[in-house]
């Protein structure tokens, strides 16, 4: 190793050095023809002598040089100067290449981090692969019991090894006097973080005391990330106190920055002890099976008929841990049986037996969604990794072909061909790096972009590019630049100045080289993806163009939940008033109204009903309810198209029940007949508490933009409903009537959360997120392709040109036109171009069936789209053919021929 | 050579300058070159500029240092000196070299 640095010194010295070395070898020279002088000598014979002596002066110092360490390395830096000097005097064709290698490298970079990210990456936790998640038969968490936990907790063999968390809840804090906001929290056992082996970035971590039966403490640990952006990383968080959900917590901890959770997408700002959920009014997403209406918050740790808990367990280096899990399972089981009175039913819970998985990801709902879309996308990276290689490899080889008198020359001068190939080799491997380092670039750019538009939960939570992934990509690059550089290397090994010069052959005669059916291949894939992005826009845009039912411009939603805020159910009615009342008041708005679900708010409540008719009890399945105000259906701008509205008086406790039914659900239940004045209800017998039909309403896709419109009745809001969506309709800019909204709306009652105001134009675009994500990702694979397929028809057609220039010079010298030529060229490009783009039809055509049972089902055959993308697809080819073509045209025959 | 000179074995050159710097401390590369010539009473034939590839290799492995000083002729010279290094490689080459001179020697000897 020293000898190596010392070898290293030496050649980056090596001017002073070499000078060093002839210095010492004079001095030695001058002395020895002294001695020989001195012994009696002539000056000449002496000087002969000495030279004698010394041995022959030139080959003496190579050989010292050569000890030097310098010829091999030196001649490689030669090369190096002389490949970069080759590339700058093309600089286009050079950046072209990089260009070329940088996209393709790019994509793979963006795509490899992503897929790392998310799909394997451990849980940042010491030996992550001890943990084991808890499963029932499907491939996801079996929720279980409160007890079910505290009797792992308390078996011997997992005791301390248990981290049970629920699900992640989002809550109403308010820092201060400030405003709510929402905070997403997680309520978890005493042991969660230390048998995840955690410790704390500050204070402490939740220990079994904070969670102790019967004295719960009101403490909380927070992120890392939660506590930089809302407190900004203050040192005295520690002790502060907060208000969640209008009960105040302190914070105790902080958790490490690298956790944040253990389910990658699902944000955790706060961990709170189990116990809590009741003091907080918290209903953490839960399975209830039990006999009564409604099990209280209270009961939710010590009963066995609410399964709301994950679990994860940090493996014992021995024991049995199935038979452990299955027994401290069964009390659980026992007791949901025993509330369950169909046989078949009770036989199906007991098979759905928990069982460990192990899972040093954890479970992320995130990751499982992610999974098809990442592997496409990484066999579509690999597809644009092989096309780019075969593609720029061509233009290598192509580029070498143009040069090969030159290389001729500098052969019949006496570099050896190991010299031209090993320069050959450097011009590849100076590109494939250039590539690569714009490439690394551009995909660390890129990455945070895809990662929203892929992952928009975990965005945040994803590692970036780090030292092992560059190590990959720079062997990736290497490598890259070896195969590169290996075709024209070799080329260079078997040039003989001769024939070179000669212009005889050089590979095969007249080949593409890389194939008529990678070409074809290439413009496939091209026409395939942009005729699927084409499609997808074009579907896209069909469905925002249906009318939704309701106006989208001029409509501000929010959504808030009253309970949460602490305000008890009795004032619910009053706050309504005062909020709607603060909203009126604000500048430009129209119209106020309140609903128990709202539009666009994945929110829904469905109801089994019975319309009554003479002797004849009609049944719809799957009915959608909706509590609403009087002015809910005017600010919403949703129609009604006969009877009357719902009024103030109908929400009054002793007024007759009356609803309002939508246009489909009328047509279901009655067909063309009228619906007014027929009644329904929620019982098949009991028609004491029927409802009478007062109005016809327009119907509203509101489920969101891919469902259609659903059958709904609407029933006044007011009875054992609360509003939880505030609508407001305003006039002019939307924008500038939410800011004195939001301002006017927040003072009525600080402790309520709202989310965010927008309009139902911008909820429109939140939902179809998805959709335009896999828009634009195909729309860009698509240009990459058709860019890469075109350079592949431009490599392909030009190298054929070099190889059959002679034969090009021969046909112009016995009189055909360059026009000619030029057409020839031209036609070839067309021709694959045909081939490609008319099989890319094709299977795009297919492709909706091949995919309907995968991942792209909103996937259909759109004709236009499809024919644009082949008359894509054949543009490419035949621009990729042009440059080739005129070059042909150009062809000198008396310069050709006069060489021969 | 016909004058009966001995040609110098292969890998020997590095041995015999590590012992002449062992023996007579800080030498220029014309002194190295005497010393071998006058020790071996003229019997070696060596080109002397063969020395200065076998100094840079030495240098570069550690084993010897160098400096630049006055030569007799006060003209700047490079002198070298054996390293701590040098000594231990000088022990173990010429521990190697009696091995094998006496191997060869049975192998000469013997009847």
């Amino acid at each position: 190793m020293s000898t190596f640095l010392a070898k290293l010194r030496d050649l980056l010295r090596r001017r002073t050095r070499t000078a060093e070395l002839d210095e010492e070898m004079q001095t030695h020279f001058e002395l020895l023809v002294e001695q020989h002088r001195r012994a009696g000598h002539s000056e000449a014979e002496a000087r002969r002598l000495a030279r004698l002596a010394f041995g022959g002066a030139l080959s003496t110092r190579e050989d010292a040089q050569r000890a030097l360490g310098w010829e091999t390395l030196e001649s490689i830096f030669h090369d190096l100067r002389l490949a970069a000097r080759g590339l700058a005097r093309r600089p286009f064709f050079a950046l072209g290449l990089v260009a070329i290698l940088a996209l393709g490298l790019g994509v793979t970079t963006a795509i490899a981090t992503l897929v790392r990210g998310v799909l394997l990456e451990a849980l940042p936790v010491p030996r992550p692969q001890e943990l084991q998640l808890v499963q029932g038969h499907r491939n996801e968490p079996l929720r279980v019991s409160a007890p079910t936990v505290t009797r792992l907790e308390q078996h011997p063999l997992t005791q301390g090894r248990v981290i049970a968390y629920s699900s992640s809840p989002r809550l109403a804090l308010r820092l201060g006097d400030g405003p709510a906001e929402p905070i997403n929290v997680q309520f978890v056992n005493g042991t969660y973080f230390s048998a995840l082996q955690i410790a704390p970035a500050r204070g402490r971590l939740l220990t079994p005391a904070d969670d102790a039966p019967g004295q719960v403490q009101a403490v909380a640990v927070v992120s890392a990330r939660w506590w930089r952006t809302k407190l900004a990383s203050d040192p005295a968080a520690l002790g502060r106190t907060f208000r969640l959900n209008g009960e105040t917590v302190t914070i105790v901890g902080i958790a490490p920055e690298s956790f944040a959770g253990v389910a990658l997408g699902d944000t955790v700002d706060a961990w709170l002890p189990l116990g809590l959920i009741a003091p907080l009014r918290v209903e953490p997403s839960a399975s209830i099976v039990s006999n009564e209406d409604h099990t209280p918050l209270e009961r939710w740790r010590t009963t066995d008929n609410v399964m709301w808990l994950s679990v994860l367990l940090r493996q014992p280096a021995t024991g049995q841990l199935q038979g452990v899990l299955e027994s401290c399972w069964r009390p659980q089981l026992e007791a949901i049986q025993a509330v369950i009175d169909d046989a078949g039913e009770r036989e199906r819970f007991a098979r759905n037996k928990p069982r460990f998985v192990s899972s040093p990801q954890g479970y992320s709902n995130t990751r499982n969604d992610f999974r098809a879309a990442g592997l496409t996308l990484s066999l579509l990276v690999a597809a644009v990794v092989l096309v780019t290689v075969a593609n720029s490899s061509t233009l290598l080889l192509l580029r070498m072909l143009a040069r090969r008198r030159e290389m001729g020359v500098r052969l019949a001068l006496g570099a050896g061909h190991g010299r031209l190939a090993r320069w050959a080799m450097m011009e590849a491997l100076v590109l494939s790096a250039a590539g690569g380092l714009a490439g690394i670039a551009l995909g660390v750019w890129l990455t945070p972009i895809l990662a929203t538009w892929l992952v928009p939960n975990a965005a945040d939570d994803l590692p970036g590019v780090d030292a092992t992934l560059l190590a990959g990509l720079g062997l990736l690059v290497v490598l890259l630049g070896l195969f590169l550089g290996a075709a024209p290397a070799w080329l260079m090994t078997r040039l003989s100045p001769h024939a070179v010069i000669q212009q005889h052959g050089m590979g095969a005669q007249g080949s593409l080289r890389i194939g008529r059916s990678l070409i074809v291949l290439q413009l496939v894939l091209s026409v395939l993806l942009v005729g699927v992005a084409g499609a997808l826009a074009l579907d896209l845009r069909r469905v925002l163009s249906i009318p939704p039912g309701f106006a989208r411009e001029s409509v501000i939603t929010t959504f808030f939940d009253l309970t949460a805020a602490g305000i008890p159910t009795e004032r619910h009615r009053a706050v309504q008033e005062r909020l709607a009342e603060a909203a009126r008041t604000s500048p430009q708005v129209r119209a106020v109204g309140f609903a128990a679900h709202g539009a666009l708010s994945g929110s829904i409540s469905r109801s089994r009903i019975y319309f009554r008719g003479e002797g004849v009890v009609q049944q719809t399945e799957g009915t959608q309810r909706e509590n609403i105000d009087p002015d809910y259906l005017g600010a919403m701008g949703v129609a009604l198209l006969r009877g009357r509205n719902l009024t103030a008086a109908d929400a009054a406790e002793k007024a007759p029940r009356v609803a309002l039914i939508s246009q489909t659900l009328a047509r279901q239940a009655f067909g063309a007949a009228d619906p007014l004045g027929r009644r329904f209800g929620y019982d098949a017998n009991d028609t004491e508490k029927d409802f009478e039909v007062v109005g016809l309403v327009a119907d509203s896709r509101i489920n969101g933009v891919r469902s259609d419109a659903p059958p709904m009745f609407y029933l006044p809001l007011g009875a054992g409903e609360s509003p939880s969506c505030l609508v407001v309709r305003v006039e002019g800019n939307a924008v500038g009537a939410r800011e004195a909204l939001e301002k006017r709306i927040g003072a009525v009652e600080p402790t309520i959360m709202y989310t965010r105001w927008l309009t139902l134009e911008e909820r429109t675009q939140r939902w179809i997120r998805n959709d335009l994500a896999t828009v634009r990702l195909t729309a860009g694979f698509g240009a990459l392709a058709t860019g890469l397929a075109m350079l592949g028809v431009l490599g392909a057609l030009g190298y054929l040109v070099a190889t059959r220039s002679r034969e090009i010079a021969v046909k112009l010298a016995v009189g055909a036109p360059p026009s000619r030529i030029w057409r020839d060229v031209v036609r070839e490009a067309a021709g694959l171009g045909v081939i490609g783009s008319t099989l890319g039809f094709v299977l795009a055509a297919l492709l909706p069936r091949l995919l309907s049972s995968w991942m792209l089902t909103g996937l259909r055959t759109e004709w236009l789209a499809l024919l644009a993308a082949a008359l894509v697809g054949l543009a490419a080819a035949v621009l990729g053919g042009l440059l080739p073509a005129r070059r042909a045209a150009r062809v000198n025959p008396l310069a050709l021929l006069r060489a021969e | 050579m016909k004058d009966g000179r001995t040609e110098l074995l292969q890998g020997t050159l590095d041995l015999l300058i590590l012992r002449t710097l062992s023996q007579l401390g800080p030498l220029h590369g014309f002194g190295i070159a005497r010393r071998l010539e006058q020790v071996s009473g003229d019997t070696l034939s060596l080109n002397q500029g063969t020395v200065y590839p076998a100094l840079v290799r030495l240098e570069q492995r550690g084993w010897i240092t160098s400096e630049w000083g006055l030569s007799e002729n006060n003209r700047r010279a490079r002198f070298y000196r054996i390293s701590a290094a040098g000594r231990r490689q000088l022990k173990e080459e010429v521990a190697q070299w009696e091995r094998v001179a006496a191997l060869v020697r049975n192998v000469l000897t013997a009847d």
